[in-house]
């Protein structure tokens, strides 16, 4: 990689959320790595928006799922299957 | 070829439709924000699938596919519960806002992870609030992406747009989610309030 290859702090936040969703290609991804690397304040940036991100999506996924769910669903099929037989 | 019915259809579909129910639901409930709703959504939208079951090419990506159809459902309950949807002027949140938000509260140097300790902090429920309470096309590209872990295109696929405006969607969505859960925040006092710098005569 050579010099014009690099980043300034804007570039990089501008694609924080792509590269933090891996949604870049693979130079661009190399590219904000390593500005983040070299970068103390977009470094701490980055860090914190992947553990909002992160956290969120415990959150969201932390919400128990109603027993029986799978058999009720499974139930309605059944009982289709047996008006179209 | 297999139909409806047949006993390989009939096992195939069982298998594939066990292995995204959970995370069915999880978007389900997030759209509906009701336990009752959301599985009477997945319900139908497993009848459908199985109705449309000949149409599913094996070997293709069946969660994508049945996702399609349970928010396709969704949506054209949602259009007819709420005809005529107000135009309201887009809220807009700055870039990295609960970052800048930390430090200028002073939680960032109260704690190492100022976000974990935010949203560790916050109920659940809250947080579904939170993202439920975001415009429709930012609510349906954050849901699926909070719930499903599923990339750009694939989001993209599924609401039937081109990926860039997942993007812009996705991306605009989570800066509103963090204002909202700034404030949350603030209200329940997890963190202290900051007045506005920028007012500073
Ligand atoms: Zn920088």
């Amino acid at each position: 990689m050579n010099e014009t290859d690099r980043l300034t702090c804007k570039e990089t936040l501008r694609q924080l959320d792509d590269y933090l969703d891996s949604e870049l290609d693979e130079r661009q991804m190399a590219m904000v790595r390593r500005h983040l690397k070299e970068c103390d304040m977009c470094g701490s940036e980055s860090a914190f928006e992947e553990s909002v991100f992160t956290c969120i999506k415990e959150k969201i996924q932390s919400l128990p799922l109603p027993d029986g769910l799978k058999d009720r669903v499974f139930g309605r099929i059944d009982e289709l299957r047996r008006e179209n037989s | 070829m297999t139909s409806p019915g047949s006993p390989t259809a009939d096992n195939n579909f069982t298998s594939l439709l066990e292995s995204v129910l959970e995370p069915a639901y999880r978007t389900a409930y997030h759209l509906t924000r009701n336990e009752a709703d959301a599985e009477e959504l997945v319900q139908e939208a497993a009848l459908l699938a199985y109705k449309g079951f000949d149409r599913f090419e094996l070997g293709t990506n069946f969660k994508g596919w049945f996702i399609t159809i349970l928010r396709n459902r969704f949506i054209s309950g949602y259009r007819k519960k709420k005809r005529e949807v107000p135009t309201v002027e887009l809220e807009d949140a700055p870039d990295l806002y609960m970052y800048n938000k930390s430090l200028a509260s002073g939680l960032a140097t109260q704690t190492s992870e100022p976000a974990k300790y935010v949203i560790e902090r916050l109920d659940a429920e809250q947080v579904a609030d939170a993202l439920a309470e975001l415009p429709m096309e930012f609510r349906e590209a954050a849901t699926l992406y909070f719930t499903q872990d599923m990339a750009y295109q694939k989001i993209a696929d599924v609401l039937n747009v081109p990926v860039g405006t997942v993007r812009s969607r996705l991306h605009r969505g989570r800066k509103l989610l963090q204002k909202k859960l700034w404030s949350l925040a603030e209200d329940y006092g997890l963190v202290s309030e900051v007045d506005a710098t920028e007012d500073v005569p």
